[in-house]
């Protein structure tokens, strides 16, 4: 009795995702399945989902051998997956979507709701899954939808479920809450397939560890006694140091003021509601928050992107609430955004192109309107090489390079000039173990270079480790200001959920 | 789905599990599909070029089901009843390459009916760059064609500098149609299918009404139908005034290497690239979108404007009725598709179109093969470059991704 | 790469291939009533009796002239951009080719080039020159700069343009006093009425068009006079020759029924549309709205001409006899006949313009009033009923 994949490889027309890759899940176990980004992951679950037709290997489960290359058979066998992206429809209910797709599809009477209404309280309380069959889903929370969708995979009889970044989208909170139900599941005899890049999440839930790289399988960990270095240096291939080393901070003069500032978001609500907060020169001063809590908002309109509706924004003293982001730029601000793919880079355009994205209209990138694509070109490759972005020119498009190359194109494209000012924020999501460290150590680099850094980014672990100040921001306001380096992780966590001492 | 995703899906080079939604911010995703930005030049040349392949073969299908004089004798005589088709398919073809290139006056014809589609189409082709849908060349052609008229009319210079100021005057009408477009994007968000495709009624009602004034009527006609233009306004013919196409060829050639350069080596032409491909990150990168939005619909504008002057300073016997766009304005989309929206395909999209355009009349005339076939062929190629799937799967091509895109794409995050 | 791919790519191709054959086998239905309508213009004043000959090869015709009298000649016709499906003088003109041909006066086989825009005209004509055509028929006003043009370089060449007066020695120009026949449809319309509205609307203010709505509210005026009624048109302001204008000949164009549409929500009950086929939409919004109404047609018998599915709907149709004039013009020519580049001027006296019959009206108007109307075309025809006529051509 047991899931067993045997000898999956996978040809794409340039790269071998997936080569020779042997794995076990057995029921009532958690495997959770590390690797980088590009290691094959996606590819082999794709290929256990029926998603792929493999070129070599076998699947088979319970004893009997799979056919592949068919969903309809993969759920068939048992086979769940629990997508990264939801496959919910907003406007339905929990209960319409839970039997939306089931064979055989009837109308949606009214039998049929009453039956599902059923179907899903049973299950909900079979495995301890808290969720109203009559709630509108797009009226719910992430952490309650994806209940949904393992709801819907527990109708189809799954018992080998594959949980695809399972934890990407939710709050610490729904973290532990969507461990305690993997546990559950776990218990009630599930084999269990954890998709993950998050190492401590994957030490602290899977019964076994199976680490990925270039396609293979390069290992296996037990959580039990491995570190995160160990399967850190697993995943990449070499020593990670996963600490960042950073000296005492020697803060000077105040470059970021910020005063009573009011940010409304695309809805017309005070996303930023009355935020003061100072960044000096040489500190770095984390903002934490379970997202959704106005860093976003606030970041836009201190760059200039998103009008504030009241208070100032000062830079080195200047009055720069006003101004355009072309000209808050200008000042010595870098920005890295937290949407790397959509703000931070423009993914059909070269890596050249992206290199010069906010300085082209200037010397040396620019002579009047003409374009001086010999110097760009040259100041693309000198940066890649400086930067250690790896690609092999710089006049492919941006997008055939992984997250954490792309993100060092922009940490490269904003460092590389007089910075006052940096603000990052989400600078590590999405982005690989190597990239991460070397990304952490040029953020620490322009702090003791005399920058002010401002760093927002909902991985607590992260904000901890590279802030020298902390603040906490909940529904908009600053919620408490931590020490980093004493605040206990449970402290600030209470305070990003608005019972911080700070917050009455 | 975009290129990124399907290859994080082959593994290759992903971008983060993460999986953020595609960029393009408020765009259609679809768009850079079928319009090509973004994509390599030998992989812009090859579609189009055998879906030509398939569109004529699929034409010589129709034309053969068609020939029902062939049909009446099949019962009896297949064999003869098929080369007799087949033949129908040989005389048509012929003649349709005859009519396109056989003689000078079929080159002629070829190269003038290309002008205005060359230039409509760069128009629509620079739009698409820019992430915007442009329907509305046929009114900024109106327009443009409108203010050249008037100034054909109206003004008395030597040709010299009536033509450009001719010329000139539409690039003003077209532009500022087109201009108003993407000023009421830029302002109230007002999408631009949606105003393009009403100032085109609005140009249309307002050419009817003003041909039939005093002031573009022919004194005492009482016809919607404008004066005879002035000589020295008109464009002059390059092959003598038997043949008509006219130095507007070099205008739509020069406009070819302007917008070649514009978006590729100015600083502007970046701009609009860059607001095409993600608005937001060009937001983030300093550029002023909204602005971008205006000014590359002044441009896109300018270029229907002046197809607009080809047909009417142009277009002999140079009086101008109500319809003098025609169907061009349309044809430009197809063809900044078929082009993939870059300046040098739009060029051999405006001839291939020119071509057909003409071969079809006299394929018209020696064959007997209605016209409509060659708009049949035109839209075949069109479907057939916009299921490029589709073309591979015919010519068995090496697919550029392989495997289903991402199916997993939700709303939930 | 895969199988259901190329299956794929073969049912687009199929689809495609019956989509054309559909459409071809709509056209030969079309050319089907076209013959069937083609005695519709010998309707004329006697607007109570058909001919009631069910005939389906209608086309032997005209004064007596047999066959054999005729040296084919090889015809040429050249449409403007709207196309030959219009249902309009481009449908009739090529229907009097054929005819042409049917009677022997012309070559089998005639060329037929439709335009798609103004720049085909040119090319268009230089084909039919290259093809050796010997007569060449131009149907509509904008093309008549181009016909004028070519047929005073090819003098050897005989002309007949539609819609316009003659251009030269060698042109025919066939020009229709239509306001004559209309002026009796307002006349009659405004007896029908049950509302006391009706109205006109057009493709474009053009004259061949507006010539319909002018005579048509003079004769909605006259009646009022005469009979001392209160009939109003909507869409024909008979002082400033201003009119209301879908600005399109396309039927599809949704612009055309809304046009229709806001003419009956004001209450008309009796409406003349001009420009080729921009009646049928307002003929579905009559029947979907289910008031009693009636549309006028124009240029052939539109109960014949028309989609049966609206023969319920004709009031009457305004003539316009440009099949018969082409057929007789090519016959001429054939005939050897000295042309001389005369503009003939159809006109009720002529016959060449006219009323069709009541068809399913027929219970609806009372004799009285289809005497009435009787006497109104003979009126205009002797002269005792007249007004400044509509100028033709231009």
């Amino acid at each position: 009795m047991a899931l067993e994949l045997r000898g999956i490889t996978k040809q794409f027309p340039t790269v071998l995702a997936n080569d020779d890759v042997n794995l076990t899940v057995e029921p009532g176990e958690i495997v959770a399945l590390l690797g980088e980004n590009g290691a094959g992951k996606t590819t082999l679950m794709n290929v256990l989902f029926g998603l792929y037709s493999p070129d070599a290997g076998e699947v088979v489960i319970d004893g009997e051998p799979l056919e592949l290359g068919s969903p309809g058979a993969s759920i068939e066998a048992g086979v769940g997956m629990v997508h990264q992206h939801f496959m919910l429809v907003p406007v339905f209910t929990v209960a319409e979507n839970v039997i939306l797709g089931l064979e055989p599809l009837k109308s949606l009477d009214w039998i049929d709701r009453s039956a599902a209404r059923r179907m899903v309280l049973d299950i909900s309380e079979r495995f301890n899954l808290a969720v109203d069959p009559d709630a509108m889903v797009e009226d719910i929370p992430v952490g309650v939808q994806q209940r949904v969708e393992i709801i819907k995979v527990l109708v189809r009889d799954a018992r080998y479920i594959i949980f695809d970044e399972p934890t990407a989208a939710l709050t610490p909170q729904e973290v532990d809450e969507f461990f305690s139900i993997v546990r559950g599941l776990k218990e009630d005899g599930k084999g269990l397939i954890f998709i993950s890049h998050k190492l401590n999440e994957a030490l602290e839930v899977a019964d076994r560890i199976v680490v990925l790289r270039d396609g293979k399988t390069v290992g296996e960990a037990d959580p039990k006694v491995a570190t995160e270095g160990q399967v850190a240096e697993l995943m990449v291939g070499r020593p990670v140091d996963l600490v960042v080393h950073k000296e005492r901070a020697d803060p000077g003069d105040v470059v970021l003021s910020v005063r009573n500032l009011v940010v409304l978001d695309d809805r017309d609500h005070a996303a930023v509601d009355g935020v003061s907060l100072e960044v000096r020169a040489g500190e770095i001063v984390g903002v934490a928050g379970v997202q959704g809590n106005g860093q976003t908002e606030l970041v836009e309109s201190i760059t200039g992107i998103r009008p504030s509706l009241a208070g100032k924004v000062f830079l080195a003293g200047e009055d720069v609430t006003f101004e355009d982001p072309r000209d808050i730029h200008r000042r010595g601000i870098a920005h890295v955004p937290e949407d790397r793919q959509e703000a931070g880079l423009i993914l059909d355009f070269t890596v050249a192109e992206n290199m010069v994205l906010d300085s082209y209209y200037d010397r040396p990138f620019s002579r009047g309107i003409l374009m001086d694509w010999g110097v760009a070109t040259e100041s693309s490759q000198r940066l890649v090489d400086e930067y250690d972005v790896k690609t092999t020119r710089v006049d492919v498009p941006v997008s055939t390079l992984s997250g954490g190359n792309q993100q060092k194109v922009i940490v490269a494209r904003e460092f590389d000039r007089e910075v006052k000012l940096v603000i990052a924020a989400q600078p590590t999501r999405g982005v690989d173990v190597g990239s991460i460290e070397y990304i952490h150590s040029r953020i620490v680099q322009e702090r003791d270079e005399g920058a002010a850094v401002l760093i927002v980014s909902s991985e607590l672990d992260e904000v901890i480790a590279l802030s020298d100040r902390l603040l906490v921001m909940f529904k908009g306001k600053i919620a408490g200001e931590f020490d980093p380096a004493a605040a206990t992780t449970t402290e600030i966590g209470l305070a990003m959920l608005g019972s911080g001492p700070d917050n009455d | 789905m975009t290129d990124a995703t399907s290859v994080d899906e082959a593994g290759a080079t992903p971008p983060p599990d993460e999986g953020t939604p595609p960029p393009g911010g408020d765009q259609p995703d679809w768009l850079p599909r079928i319009t090509g930005v973004g994509e390599s030049v030998g992989r812009a040349l090859l579609v189009p070029a055998l879906a030509l392949v398939l569109a004529l073969f699929v034409g010589a299908i129709i034309i053969m089901v068609t020939d029902v004089d062939a049909w009446r004798i099949m019962g009896e005589d297949p064999l003869t009843a098929l080369g007799q088709m087949l033949e129908g398919v040989g005389v048509a073809y012929r003649e349709l390459f005859f009519g396109a290139f056989g003689s000078v006056r079929a080159i002629s014809e070829t190269l003038f009916t290309a002008t205005p589609l060359i230039l409509s189409g760069l128009a629509v082709a620079i739009g698409f760059r820019a992430g915007l849908f442009n329907i509305g060349a046929r009114g900024q052609m109106f327009m443009g064609g409108l203010f050249a008229v008037w100034v054909a009319l109206h003004v008395e210079l030597p040709a010299v500098l009536h033509i450009p100021l001719a010329i000139l005057a539409s690039i003003i009408g077209g532009g500022l149609w087109g201009g108003l477009a993407g000023f009421l994007k830029a302002r109230t968000g007002a999408h631009e299918v949606i105003t393009t495709i009403m100032l085109n009624f609005v140009a249309a009602f307002l050419v009817l009404w003003a041909l039939k004034t005093s002031v573009f009527q022919e004194e005492g006609s009482n016809l919607p139908q404008s004066a005879r233009l002035a000589e020295s306004a008109r464009l002059p013919p390059i092959f003598g005034s038997e043949f008509r196409v006219s130095i507007a060829l070099f205008i739509a050639l020069g406009a070819v290497f302007f917008i070649q350069w514009l978006l590729f080596r100015s600083t502007l032409g970046f701009e609009f690239r860059a607001a095409g491909s993600s608005p937001r990150a060009s937001t983030y990168a300093g550029m002023k979108v909204p602005l971008l939005y205006t000014a590359v619909m002044f441009i896109s504008g300018a270029l229907s404007g002046v197809a607009g002057a080809t047909m009417t300073l142009g277009l002999p016997p140079y009086s101008v009725t109500s319809n003098f766009p025609g169907t061009i304005g349309f044809d430009a989309i197809a063809l900044a598709l078929l082009g993939r929206s870059h300046p040098y395909g739009v060029l051999w999209a405006g001839l291939l179109f020119g071509a057909l355009t003409a071969g079809g009349r006299t394929m018209q005339a020696a064959a007997g093969v209605s016209v409509d076939l060659v708009i049949v062929m035109q839209s075949l190629i069109i479907i057939f470059i916009a299921a490029p799937e589709l073309v591979r799967a015919v010519f068995r091509l090496k697919p550029i991704e392989e495997g289903p895109t991402q199916m997993t794409k939700g709303w939930g995050a | 790469m895969k199988t259901w791919m190329k299956l794929l790519a073969f049912l687009a191709a199929f689809a495609i291939v019956v989509a054309a054959c559909g459409s071809d086998d709509d056209e030969s239905t079309d050319a089907g009533e076209d013959a069937e309508t083609t005695e519709t213009t010998e309707a004329t004043e006697t607007t109570e009796t058909t001919e009631a000959t069910e005939e389906t090869e209608a086309t032997e015709t005209t004064e007596g002239e047999a066959a054999g009298d005729f040296t084919p000649v090889k015809a040429c016709f050249v449409t403007d951009d709207a196309g030959v499906d219009d249902r309009s003088f481009n449908a009739l003109g090529w229907k009097g080719v054929n005819d042409a041909v049917t009677s022997g006066a012309a070559q089998p086989d005639p060329i037929l080039l439709e335009s798609t825009s103004e720049a085909d005209y040119q090319p268009h004509v230089e084909t039919c020159l290259a093809e050796g055509a010997e007569h060449i028929i131009t149907s509509g006003f904008k093309l008549a700069d181009t016909t004028g043009q070519f047929a005073e370089q090819n003098p050897d060449v005989q002309w007949t343009i539609i819609d316009f007066g003659s251009l030269g020695p060698n042109v025919t120009g066939l020009e229709y006093q239509t306001d004559e026949a209309a002026f009796a449809a307002g006349y009659l319309a405004a007896g029908v009425t049950e509302t006391g509205v009706v109205a006109v609307y057009g493709g474009e203010n053009i004259p061949t068009v507006s010539i319909f709505l002018d005579g048509f509210a003079r004769g909605v005026n006259h009646h009022n006079e005469a009979k001392g009624t209160s009939v109003s048109v909507l869409g024909w302001d008979v002082d400033g020759q201003e009119g209301t204008m879908t600005g399109t000949f396309n039927p599809a164009d949704p612009l055309v029924r809304a046009t229709c549409e806001s003419q009956i929500d004001e209450g008309a009950d009796i409406i003349l549309p001009v420009g080729g086929a921009i009646n049928l939409p307002c003929g579905t919004a009559i029947q979907d709205r289910g008031i009693e109404g009636a549309l006028i047609g124009v240029d052939a018998d539109a109960f014949e001409a028309a989609p049966p599915e609206f023969q319920d709907l004709w009031l009457t149709s305004v003539l316009k006899g440009i099949d018969i004039q082409t057929q007789r013009s090519i016959e001429a020519h054939a005939s050897g006949q000295p042309l001389g580049g005369a503009s003939f001027v159809g006109n009720l006296e002529n016959e060449a313009v006219g009323l069709a019959p009541f068809h399913s009206w027929e219970d609806r108007v009372s004799a009285e009033l289809a005497d009435e109307t009787t006497q109104v075309l003979e009126d205009i025809k002797s002269g005792a009923i007249t007004w400044e006529k509509f100028a033709v051509g231009g």
